[in-house]
């Protein structure tokens, strides 16, 4: 993926939040609003500012040929990251855990079936331990 | 005083009492390790035994914890570029780097004997403040407040590194999402969403471990390499010591600005390694490399944050006002420990005081000195390959996000941050000044209505005011001034 | 090398739990109660929810009181703390009335700030504290007072001040409400002028201390000590206590500042009649509440029969503990805890709080303080 597109991809991101969070804030009280009101319009500014900057030297560099790419590989990981998220949020912490462990050391690290057997083994003995001792929690799901 | 506190020291030498501070030093160092957990999880873990001991025991054990927290999260500062606490913020811009240059027990080395004179420092400084504490807390109004948070801002601009637009607009994204929850000034909840999770504000733990960890573990993966890019480890703890005492100025002055500035009520101890940080980059030559990798930017932090623990007692004990998050859980176990604060520790309570401070001396030298020693053994973490770190790196990291409200939204907001995060760092967008302004959102915002509603704009033309203001100018101006003159020692000032 | 230093890392852990484990059965093994088999609990565990992180005043007071509990508790069942925090202690409180079943086997703690958001119906609050039973509940009073740069020696002056009255205060939704109320009662909001955004009484107290402020009020526990050091050197003058209700719903002194007036005496002295109207009603209804339960232990009251029994009667045991009173000097302050006969007391003035008074407060706030999100 074009690392400048991709760029100017999320400075237009940033300046829709800055600016939702210039339309909010306008409904605040007015001890409430100055704050986050002028931090909000300066950012704003210098949002676009950037913005220009960065569509002027998009045009200029283009020619090069040379395109500076960004590894669309990461966006896998980051699903694994939401997915187990999701996990958690509709199993529950323990198994959601050994789900996600058991599939990314299969998947991705490429372990042997006994090596993810006691890898999780291990997780969940530890976990066990913490929430034990040190008042440590986490979702708990209908399993677990 | 002297005697009272030669007094204190033997009380604290009791046999039993030593063991209790090596349990406590023990509890901290772990919990310290974990990221994502900090005081709260060592209190809840130590209080039921604290009941129905001896004041000074139940201090040893509580202090011993206390005091080390912050020196044992620099092992994940350092070697996974993951702030573990609100302690070792600063420590990960440089000493991250070096983990990745395979000098991490250089850098280990460097930090933990770096704490130890600055937890002694903080300890001494301490001791001789304690008679003076209360009309030196009295001294900071809500206007000199503000300019301290005015000042710590200030660091903003000195973290951009090169893209100073950039960087203001990290900065500002910071203080945005520090007005999320509860207005100070008013009753109302701001951009909230109707959630009742964000009503008390984006807990800063969840905020900094999705911003730095989040993005580095899906770059490990997607490069699928270790932590160091070498196989090998360079650089061994002697020599992070030597570093240490080669630069035994810079550990002198970040400890003297850690524990002044922990000492201030209000502004809390979570921007004293920025500051630190700041300050040791502007007044060092040839600061090119800080961020890159620089044994002093890690030096600086490293000491600055364990002086302040000394210097966070001082409002906590006289005044019975926490100056940071582990401060006010010690205040509960004071209480339990039948100690209440106030002016009374300074008279009838004198000798709890003092064992306080000898406590913290010993804590932040056994502790990290215990550091030191796994620090070896510990750096190795540097050297396993991605895909066999990262998924349990995940899985202590959604717990310890977990621990900071123990609500779902929790997870949501670390890995939307992170995913924020990690567009943040490939486009060049330094995100450092977004935990800055971050953490000193609340305290301007805060500080700035109480002077104009107490003072109108007389507030500005107090002494202590100009005096804070002066310094923020000159911070700033040193740096562009330094940053001149290195580059054109360096040949290269075509920017100017 | 890898797998050394992660071996390494897991066997320091797994000692380091084993020790702490060997510590924990020797700190709770000592009070193991007779049980016989017929009562409610039976060595079960008990959650307590406490609203609050670990290490809170909340928190620590519970964790203290829960041994007792255990001991003096039929069955001896183990009483476990759930931190559940934020919402400013709405959340945990919420989760304990929508989550938890009504089997006497979980129970919650409060303090005034889960308190306050329901008395002035803050939107976001599912809790009915008149559905709830308490208990035990610990006291803790109110002392109002100012410097003596101000010229007032005593409440009654108070519109007589020689410099403006400032009053230090964090926000009109949380335990400032009961302070607003108390100068309604009084009618001298014009005489002073309320700086909100301290961030908390410790904060507000300190910049008394620097002339920021010359009005600040501070929780009984606190003004002893950290403000009576104040008063002795000269530098601080006590003006009124918010004082405690009695049975029949009537203010009456602190018993720990049994020499400070209430704020009914002072209208007194300023008017020459009782206080009384609709804020009088709400004050008093607050008072009720936030001072004469300020920290307390609660469970539903719909929860079994013989679980509440069980509480109650342990709880009036333990506070006869000798123990319990040397070591709970300092962590309950001058006030005893209330139990039995006092806190069916306390129970009676909850639930007959009216409708109306809520109703007058919500508008009240919403109209002078702008106080928005309070139900309609």
């Amino acid at each position: 993926m074009d690392r400048k597109k991709i760029s100017i991809l999320f400075s237009l991101f940033m300046i829709a939040v800055f600016s939702y969070l210039i339309f909010e804030a306008s409904g605040f009280q007015d001890l409430a609003r100055y704050f986050p009101y002028t931090i909000a319009i300066g950012a704003l500014i210098l949002a676009v500012i950037d913005l220009i900057l960065q569509l002027k030297d998009y045009r200029k560099k283009s020619e090069d040929g040379e395109v500076d790419q960004l590894p669309i590989k990461s966006f896998i990981y980051i699903g694994w990251i939401i997915g187990y998220m999701l996990l958690i949020v509709s199993f529950g912490f323990i198994s959601a855990t050994i789900i996600f462990l058991g599939s990314f050391l299969w998947l991705e690290t490429k372990f042997k079936l006994w090596k993810i057997l006691i890898s999780i083994g291990i997780v969940i003995g530890l976990l066990y331990v913490i929430s034990t001792f040190m008042n440590i929690q986490w979702p708990t799901g209908w399993l677990f | 005083m002297l005697e009272a506190a030669l007094d204190a020291l033997f009380i604290v030498l009791d046999p039993s009492r030593v063991v209790f501070i090596f349990i406590g030093i023990l509890v901290g160092v772990t919990i310290g390790f974990l990221p994502g957990l900090g005081g709260p999880v060592g209190m809840s873990l130590l209080l039921p035994f604290i009941f129905g001991m001896d004041p000074y025991s139940g201090i040893a054990l509580l202090m011993g914890m206390v005091a080390v927290i912050h020196t044992a999260d620099t092992f994940p500062a350092v070697l996974l570029g993951v702030p573990g606490s609100s302690g070792s913020q600063a420590t990960i811009m440089d000493g991250y780097p070096l983990a990745q240059r395979g000098e991490a027990s250089r850098a280990l080395g460097a930090a933990f004997f770096s704490s130890i004179i600055g937890g002694i420092i903080g300890a001494v400084i301490m001791f001789f403040a304690i008679p003076i504490g209360r009309p030196i807390v009295l001294m900071f109004g809500s206007p000199e407040l503000f300019m301290l948070s005015v000042l710590g801002l200030s660091m903003v601009g000195i973290l951009a590194g090169n893209s100073a637009i950039k960087g203001l607009l990290a900065g500002a994204t910071g203080m945005l999402l520090g007005t999320v929850g509860g207005a100070p000034a008013t009753a109302e909840y701001r951009f909230t969403f109707e959630w009742i999770y964000l009503f008390n504000g984006i807990p800063l733990t969840v905020l900094a471990l999705g911003l730095f960890a989040l993005p580095e573990m899906i770059d490990l993966l997607t490069q699928k390499r270790s932590i160091a890019s070498s196989s090998k480890l360079e650089g061994s703890r002697l020599q992070g010591i030597k570093d240490a005492i080669k630069h035994k100025w810079l550990i002198f002055r970040s400890s003297l600005i850690g524990s002044f500035v922990g000492f201030i009520p209000g502004l809390g101890g979570s921007v004293v390694d920025w500051i630190s940080y700041g300050v040791a980059k502007q007044t060092s030559k040839n600061n090119e490399n800080f961020g890159k990798g620089d044994i002093r930017g890690v030096i600086a932090p490293e000491s600055a944050n364990n002086a302040k623990e000394g210097g966070t007692l001082i409002p906590t004990i006289l005044f019975g006002i926490p100056g940071s998050g582990t401060t006010a859980i010690l205040l509960g176990g004071l209480i339990l420990l039948g100690v209440s604060s106030g002016p009374s520790m300074l008279t009838s309570d004198l000798d709890v005081t003092l064992t306080i401070v000898w406590t913290l001396a010993l804590a932040s030298v056994f502790g990290a000195i215990v550091c030191l020693l796994v620090a070896k053994h510990v750096a190795k973490i540097s050297l396993i390959s991605a895909d066999k770190l990262v998924p349990f790196l995940l899985i202590i990291m959604m717990v310890g996000a977990y621990q900071s409200t123990r609500h779902w939204g929790d997870f949501l907001i670390f890995i939307l941050i992170g995913i924020i995060g990690w567009f943040m760092k490939h486009l060049d967008w330094p995100r450092a000044p977004l935990l800055v302004g971050f953490v000193l959102a609340t305290s301007a915002e805060r500080y700035l209505h109480l002077s104009m509603s107490r003072y109108g704009f007389e507030w500005l033309s107090r002494p202590m005011v100009l005096v804070i203001g002066v310094i923020t100018i000159l911070i700033i101006v040193s740096g562009t001034h330094m940053k001149r003159r290195s580059n054109r020692m360096a040949g290269g000032g075509d920017h100017g | 090398m890898g797998k050394l230093s992660k071996m390494l890392g897991v066997g320091l852990a797994v000692l380091l739990f084993t020790f702490l484990a060997a510590c924990n059965e020797e700190g709770n093994g000592g009070n193991a109660n007779s049980s016989n088999g017929d009562s409610f609990y039976d060595g079960d565990d008990v959650e307590v929810i406490v609203p609050f992180s670990a290490g809170g005043g909340t928190d620590s007071l519970i964790r203290f009181l829960s041994n007792y509990f255990q001991e003096y508790t039929e069955g001896a069942p183990s009483f476990q703390v759930q931190n559940i925090e934020g919402g400013g202690s709405i959340n945990g409180a919420n989760e304990y009335v929508d989550l938890r079943d009504a089997d006497g086997y979980s129970l919650l703690a409060t303090s005034a700030s889960t308190k306050i958001p329901f008395l002035i119906g803050q939107e976001e609050v599912r809790y009915d504290l008149r559905e709830l039973q308490p208990v035990l509940g610990t006291p803790n009073g109110v002392v109002l007072y100012t410097s003596p740069d101000t010229g007032i020696t005593e409440g009654a002056e108070i519109k007589d001040a020689d410099q403006e009255l400032t009053l230090g205060a964090t926000s009109p939704t949380g335990i400032d409400v009961m302070t607003l109320l108390a100068i309604e009662v009084l009618d001298i909001r014009d005489d002073i002028q309320i700086i909100f955004g301290y961030e908390g009484a410790g904060a507000s107290r300190v910049a008394f201390e620097q002339g920021e402020t010359n009005l600040d009020y501070q929780s009984g526990t606190a003004f002893q000590s950290d403000v009576t050091p104040l008063v002795e050197e000269g530098s601080a003058v006590p003006l009124f206590s918010y004082g405690f209700t009695d049975e029949s719903g009537d203010i009456i002194r602190d018993p720990a500042f049994p020499d400070i007036p209430t704020v009914k005496e002072v209208y007194e002295d300023m008017y020459g009649e009782e206080p009384s109207g609709e804020a009088w009603d709400a004050y008093r209804a607050f008072v009720g509440v936030v001072n004469n339960l300020h920290k307390s232990v609660w469970i539903h009251e719909d929860a079994p029969q013989e679980a509440i029994d069980a509480l109650g009667e342990a709880a009036t045991e333990l506070v006869q503990d000798e123990d319990f009173q040397s070591e709970g000097a300092e962590v309950l302050g001058n006030y005893d805890p209330l139990v039995g006969e006092e806190l069916e007391g306390a129970i009676d003035s909850l639930t007959s709080i009216e409708e109306e008074t809520l109703e007058w407060v919500r508008n009240y706030l919403k109209e002078e303080y702008d106080v928005t999100g309070l139900v309609e």
